[in-house]
């Protein structure tokens, strides 16, 4: 059930009230943002797609059931809009590691393992980027933003055992990539996406 | 259950997604199976990594430019108003409305001058009474009369409808 807060705060949205959007805005902009940076891995991208996902929302808000949970229609349109973009760039172009490397971790107090963090992260980005978007997709909604898939299911738009399925893929694709084995990335049956 | 079987089982294992049996049946096999389990710590390391790409540091301003952008496209700045005496008929109105003005300010300022000046209160005004009209004023009457051989009859010039004892008899017809 959708908390009795956000149903009210998602109405004064649908009178149209700036300061309800922007509270919505900064309530969801982070995980958001870093939807669309695990997908996309370029900061500039995810910023410019995140933007786009809350405009999207904001359109069509007055058509939203509140009686549904607005997370998973927001981070669908997020993942939508991320599988899209990444279907019109190549992939070389969205990995953003210089950048990536560019950011130190804050939590750690030791520079050298700061730095091996964050070049593990680069890896771990060069790694995801070769998966195809719909195994990224689930790959990062379960793995990294640690969403059930039941959740998953409902933002991806497809079942449980689909979703399921996916992530059986997926990590058998990035395992093999991340040992740096031949695997052969192409097509298979599962084309629902 | 053998270690193909066991190893296509082990993605969704690390993951936690596992069903009942399945769980049990691959908990069974890595206890056994040195190769299996090696594989089972793989996929759990692949996730450990995958686990570092949870919020790190966004450049700075990030979150701040998320809802600029938001609010550019779906709140845009109104464009200011034209200013209301740019419109001809309230501009008419308000010249009409200040002449009005300046009428009754004119007006009522008149009136105190009035009332100020002491000699004005004081000095009962003039009362013309105009002159009574004098029967000798009144114009007199020129009867007309017959000049011999006339054939008609002749005013002075100055006016007068003529009597009718002055009719020439027998001649309505020329009247």
């Amino acid at each position: 059930m959708p908390d009795p807060a956000e149903v009210a705060l998602i109405k004064r949205c649908q009178e149209g009230r700036e300061d309800a959007f922007r509270e919505l805005v900064d309530k969801y902009q982070r995980r958001v943002y870093w939807i669309a940076f695990n997908m996309l891995s370029n900061y500039d991208t995810a910023r410019e797609i995140s933007q786009e996902a809350f405009i999207r929302v904001f359109r069509n808000i007055t058509r939203f059931d509140i009686k549904k949970n607005f997370y998973t229609w927001l981070y669908q349109i997020t993942v939508n809009l991320c599988i899209d973009r990444m279907r019109k760039l190549s992939h070389g172009k969205t990995v953003d590691i210089d950048g990536i490397g560019g950011l130190a971790d804050p939590g750690l107090r030791d520079p050298a393992e700061s730095t091996e963090r964050t070049e593990t992260r680069g890896r771990v980005h060069i790694a995801l980027d070769r998966l195809p978007p719909k195994y990224k997709a689930v790959l990062s909604l379960r793995d990294i933003q640690g969403f059930s898939c039941e959740e998953i299911a409902e933002i991806v738009g497809c079942t449980n055992a689909t979703v399921r399925w996916r992530l059986h893929r997926a990590r058998k694709l990035f395992r093999a990539i991340w040992e740096g084995k031949g695997v052969e990335i192409g097509d298979d049956s599962d084309t629902s996406f | 259950m053998g270690c193909d079987e066991v190893r296509d089982l082990l993605a969704l294992y690390a993951g936690g997604e596992s069903y009942d049996h399945e769980r049990a049946a691959v908990e069974i096999h890595v206890g056994v199976c040195a190769a299996c389990a090696r594989e089972l710590d793989q996929y759990r390391e692949a996730r450990a990594n995958l686990a570092l790409l949870r919020e790190g540091d966004a450049p700075p301003g990030t979150f701040k430019t998320i809802w600029a952008g938001v609010r550019a496209e779906r709140f845009p700045a109104r464009p200011a108003r034209s200013p209301a005496w740019l419109d001809p008929a309230l501009r008419y109105a308000a010249v009409a409305m200040v002449g009005v003005a300046i009428g009754v300010v004119a007006h009522f300022a008149q009136r105190k001058t009035v009332a100020a000046d002491p000699g004005y209160a004081t000095v009962a005004a003039p009362v013309l009474i105009p002159a009574p009209v004098q029967p000798a004023t009144m114009p007199h009457v020129i009867v007309p009369h017959r000049k011999p051989g006339a054939a008609g009859l002749e005013l002075d010039g100055t006016y007068y409808l003529p009597r009718v004892e002055s009719l020439p008899a027998g001649r309505e017809k020329d009247y």
